[in-house]
């Protein structure tokens, strides 16, 4: 394989890894502090870009301000989410919340499929020009070094924000112990609210950086729901900078994968990539064993 | 004893033959009944439910204007979602409980799979499915006919017409990885080698995954004069538009029939102007002999757009109301399949002549030469025939 | 008294449940025997499913790919090898207990959440696998030979052997159930801890679990593959594993009879709905989300719940009176 190639390889892999991430920071936020795996974060990325498209574009509002609408209307959508469908019964316990994100999932893909499943694939603005640069003799295009860049400010802003805010330091005592936490006068259910609000903003930006790359269709963000939970698994669960490198990794195995072996063995590859993880370290590479006592 | 036997059964006769006044399926004095499986809903519904509407709008004018020898042509469109599960499902249900005459229509490699396992064998005909499917026709069964050429034939006619026009020294070609891509592969190795063309890659992508970013790097390296897309329309699209932001484009670009569907020109005529060539079936909908079908197509349902499926759901339509007519009142599956079979030379006027036999179930014999210019579709030469 | 032949009533109505099954071909048509054949044969997976889920309370998302392996070694068999259809199924069985052996092995190790998405990586690399290579038929699948068979009995010879089978299948899940092992399973469900110092041996009894699901879907994609005549990979995607799990939850964990009332819905929903495009999936996803909200339980749950509430209502109106005093006196 030639250099270009693997430059290639790699720069896409970063790329993708890139979003994997994003996505993956999602579901651990949700799931660190609502023990809930949340199937339905592809899908919440999916109606995002439709709703930019659809109704948001079509207002006249320059592209950056119709994305940043678009990004608020679905972290309002995630508030829904959870005051409608997560809040109501919760002694049903953490699976079954679980199992409530896969119908909605199911729920959000039948609804947008009957709605606009027609017309598809759509082409959707790009906030990026399409265009190459040259970057140390390898052409890289703008949407990527884009996507990229955009995905770690997020990521930067993220970690800074759970680091260094009361609301970020009240949302990691949640994720410890929703109990403590509440003795302490915590406001758990408000944490959890704004928890899902920050899971679907960052959803539908997922959503917003992958659309243009080529074409908007109602399963757009089928293949990257799986490889989002496949970096948070490899990254420990709970843990932000664990997600973010397992993204990398994943994205950049899967990309040299395709180019060595067929395209057609690139996901055994993964699959084989994940179990290897699992195997050496169960609880993920940043993760740490919790043992309950009895 | 003996006598209510024998009433019974005079009864049970009188009824099955007033029932079966036409005792042939899915026909009555003032009906023909056919069905079809097709994707509505799912990823390839926009265009493959293009091909059951302009069938339709068909239907609809000849129904209006009386239909043939009396009778109406209903035609039933179950859901198969693009899964062949589900088409084999839908055609049980239209053979076993709606007995239509006939099947007709249909769209999608996967689908016609799952439908050819549930019909062959039966007398029930099976018309012209919008699908590349070798086995379809190969080898030739009783009771199904196809108009659409198969993937390895178009790519055996157009690489070396390609190759006449712009000589080139080097090509790479990139096929979906659907049934039938050895075929097309080794059509398009044979030719290309005879022509003395050298081909540096032969890639085969895979179907679920769109992203063409590592293809167009491995094309871009080698810089082949002429370059094969065998992919569905939206694929073929994204793989200019890769193309695009890489930067590069060959000499020529061409595959087959998928690349005369608009998707790909409204994606790609900004950068493949001039330099695509494509095998179509069909005449494009802004040729002048195109505008009855534009013309019932919009009379069907005004917000309808005309494009390549469309076309070729008229052109199916137009066939099978000619053979239709040709049976005469008298109409059984049989005689619509032997009349089927003599068909030889019917000009439709938007195709090449069609023609079945014996052993030839698929019924075109030439394609015509698309090309891009200004961003619309562009007969560039005279109908190129087959070779067998 | 009423014990017994409440017992009875129960047992006889089963036994005409199943003599109407069997005497259906007289009445129905080929097109609804069909039907009936497509639910009794994912009901069959949903069962297997139901045992890791609903008795050992292990999430496998995967539950596709061992049909899909039951499946596809019946037709690799039975057109690469000419086998006949018994022998196909039995190897087809061994292969996928191995496959859900396997499966089973990291579940010590890991967490319900970590083995549920490794299940379904399972299922979703099985699903490229077949579709990268020629002797699996490669993306178009595999088209069985014409089986003689499917035209005994006036062609309800599958209808029959679906149904035959499909009543083993149940009853085998009842017996596991109550066995010692279904036991064993119940209490690591409800508490690993718990059960290990019990002297539960973990490992054995979730690879069970496996296995058992694992032999019940082979089952069913080996019917599957037999009644079809036709093997699509895209039949297998992680979309089955989902729905299978979908008509276990809607009707009813735990349970026996909840999967074959869950598969149901599954099965006939977009039947019913065809002449509405894109509505099916709706009605699907409604009713997903919707029981696993309202009736998490599913089905069988909601039904034994307004059960109770019929039955107390009953009880209530006669006992009003007494009532009232028992809660005064309560108070003090």
């Amino acid at each position: 394989m030639s250099s270009i190639q693997l430059a290639s390889a790699l720069i896409s892999g970063v790329v993708n890894g890139a979003l994997y991430s994003l996505l993956g920071l999602a579901i651990v936020l949700i799931f660190r502090t609502t023990a809930v795996a949340n199937f339905a974060q592809g899908d919440i990325g999916m109606l995002g870009a439709f709703v930019l498209i659809m109704f948001i574009v079509p207002l006249g509002l320059p592209l950056w301000g119709a994305w940043i609408v678009t990004v608020c209307l679905s972290g309002i959508f995630g508030g829904l989410i959870y005051l409608c469908l997560l809040k109501p019964r919760p002694i049903a316990g953490h699976l079954n919340l679980t199992i409530r994100t896969l119908g909605l999932s199911t729920l959000a893909y039948a609804v947008a499929l009957y709605v606009w499943g027609e017309g598809e694939p759509y082409r959707v603005p790009s906030l990026f020009p399409r265009l190459t640069t040259e970057l140390m003799g390898f052409s890289i295009s703008y949407d990527q070094i884009g996507t990229v860049a955009v995905a770690l400010v997020l990521s930067i802003i993220l970690l800074a924000f759970f680091r260094f805010t009361q609301i970020g330091l009240a949302m990691r005592a949640v994720a410890i112990n929703p109990d403590i936490a509440r003795l302490q006068g915590v406001n758990v259910n408000r944490i959890v609210l704004v928890v899902w609000i920050v899971a679907a903003g960052i959803g539908a930006a997922v959503g917003l950086l992958i659309a243009p790359i080529s074409f908007l269709e109602t399963a757009l963000m089928r293949p990257y729901l799986l490889k989002a939970f496949t970096a948070a698994i490899m990254g420990g669960l709970y843990s932000f900078p664990g997600v973010l490198l397992g993204g990398v990794i994943l994205g950049i195995t899967e990309s040299l994968a395709a180019m060595w072996l067929s395209v057609q063995l690139r996901e055994a590859f993964v699959f084989l990539v994940l179990l290897l993880v699992l195997l050496l370290r169960p609880a993920g590479i940043f993760g740490h064993i919790i043992r309950t006592r009895v | 004893m003996i006598f209510n036997k024998m009433v019974y059964s005079a009864l049970a006769a009188t009824f099955i033959v007033a029932s079966n006044a036409y005792a042939e399926d899915g026909v009555t004095a003032t009906e023909i009944l056919l069905g079809g499986s097709n994707a509505a809903t799912g990823p390839v519904a926009s265009v493959c439910y293009a091909v059951t509407h302009g069938q339709l709008a068909y239907f609809k004018r000849i129904n209006e204007a009386g239909g043939i020898h009396g009778r109406k042509i209903r035609y039933e469109v179950l859901d198969d979602a693009y899964s062949a599960q589900r088409a084999i499902g839908n055609v049980r249900r239209l053979l076993q409980q709606d007995k239509v005459f006939a099947l007709f229509g249909g769209c999608g490699t996967v689908t016609a799979a799952g439908i050819l396992s549930a019909v062959e064998g039966t007398s029930v005909p099976y018309l012209f499915p919008y699908a590349g499917l070798d086995k379809l026709i190969d080898p030739p069964k009783q009771n199904i006919f196809a108009l659409m050429p198969l993937y390895s034939q178009q790519t055996a006619a157009i690489v070396p017409f390609v190759v006449d026009k712009i000589h080139p020294k080097t090509a790479a070609m990139f096929s979906t990885n659907i049934a039938g891509h050895e075929g097309w592969r080794q059509a398009a190795r044979d030719r290309l080698q005879a022509a003395g063309v050298k081909l540096v890659i032969d890639g085969v992508m895979e179907v679920t995954s769109p992203e063409r970013a590592a293809f167009v790097v491995q094309a871009k390296e080698k810089d082949p004069d002429l370059l094969l897309i065998m992919d569905t329309a939206p694929n073929a699209a994204r793989f200019l538009i890769e193309m695009q932001r890489q930067n590069w484009k060959p000499r020529m670009i061409a595959g087959y029939s998928t690349l005369t569907d608009e998707t790909f020109l409204r994606a790609a005529a900004e950068n493949a102007e001039g330099i695509v060539l494509a095998p179509g079936i069909v005449l494009p909908p802004t040729a002048p002999q195109s505008k009855q079908c534009v013309d019932d197509l919009s009379a069907y349902k005004k917000e309808l757009t005309a494009s390549h499926f469309t076309m070729y759901g008229c052109l199916t339509a137009h066939v099978l109301v000619e053979a239709l007519r040709r049976v005469g009142p008298d109409l059984t599956q049989a005689k619509l399949i032997a009349t089927l079979e003599a068909m030889k030379g019917f000009d439709t006027g938007i195709s090449g002549k069609v023609s079945f036999g014996p052993g030839q179930r698929m019924g075109m014999q030439e394609m015509y030469p698309f090309g891009i210019e200004k961003g619309q579709f562009k007969i560039v030469a005279a109908p190129i025939g087959f070779k067998k | 008294m009423r014990i017994p032949s409440a017992r009875f009533l129960l047992f006889g109505s089963w036994v005409l449940v199943a003599f109407a099954f069997a005497l259906a071909p007289l009445v129905l048509g080929k097109y609804a025997q069909y039907l009936i054949s497509m639910w009794l044969i994912f009901a069959i997976a949903a069962i297997g499913l139901n045992i890791p889920i609903g008795l050992a309370n292990i999430y496998s998302f995967g539950h596709g790919a061992f049909m899909l392996v039951g499946a596809y070694v019946v037709a690799i068999t039975m057109t690469h090898w000419s086998w006949s259809a018994f022998p196909a199924v039995m190897i087809s069985l061994v292969v996928a207990a191995v496959a859900g052996g396997v499966v089973g092995l990291p579940s010590l190790r890991l967490t319900g959440f970590a083995l549920a998405i490794v299940t379904f990586a399972f299922g979703h690399t099985l699903f490229h696998l077949v579709k990268a290579f020629e002797y699996t038929g490669g993306p178009q699948g595999m088209f069985m030979p014409t089986l003689d068979s499917s035209k005994w009995l006036g062609g309800t010879y599958y209808y029959y052997i679906v149904l035959v089978i499909f009543i083993l299948a149940f009853l085998a899940a009842y017996s596991v159930s109550s066995s010692k092992t279904g036991r064993a399973m119940r209490t690591l469900g409800a508490s690993e801890v718990v059960a290990q110092s019990l002297g539960i041996h973990l490992l054995r009894y979730k690879i069970i679990a496996f296995v058992l699901s694992a032999v019940y879907g082979a089952i069913s994609g080996g019917l599957l593959a037999l009644v079809t005549g036709y093997v699509a990979p895209d039949t297998f995607s992680s979309e089955l594993s989902i729905s299978v799990f979908a008509a276990v939850m809607i009707g009813g964990m735990g349970t026996i009879v909840g999967p074959v009332l869950g598969s149901f819905f599954v099965v006939l929903i977009p039947e019913l709905t065809q002449s509405v495009r894109g509505l099916s999936l709706i009605i699907y996803g409604v009713l997903f989300t919707l029981v696993s909200t309202l009736y998490p339980t599913g089905i069988v749950g909601a039904f034994h719940a307004l059960n109770e509430y019929l039955t107390k209502a009953r009880r209530n109106k006669g006992f009003s009176l007494s009532e009232k005093d028992d809660s005064s006196k309560a108070k003090i």
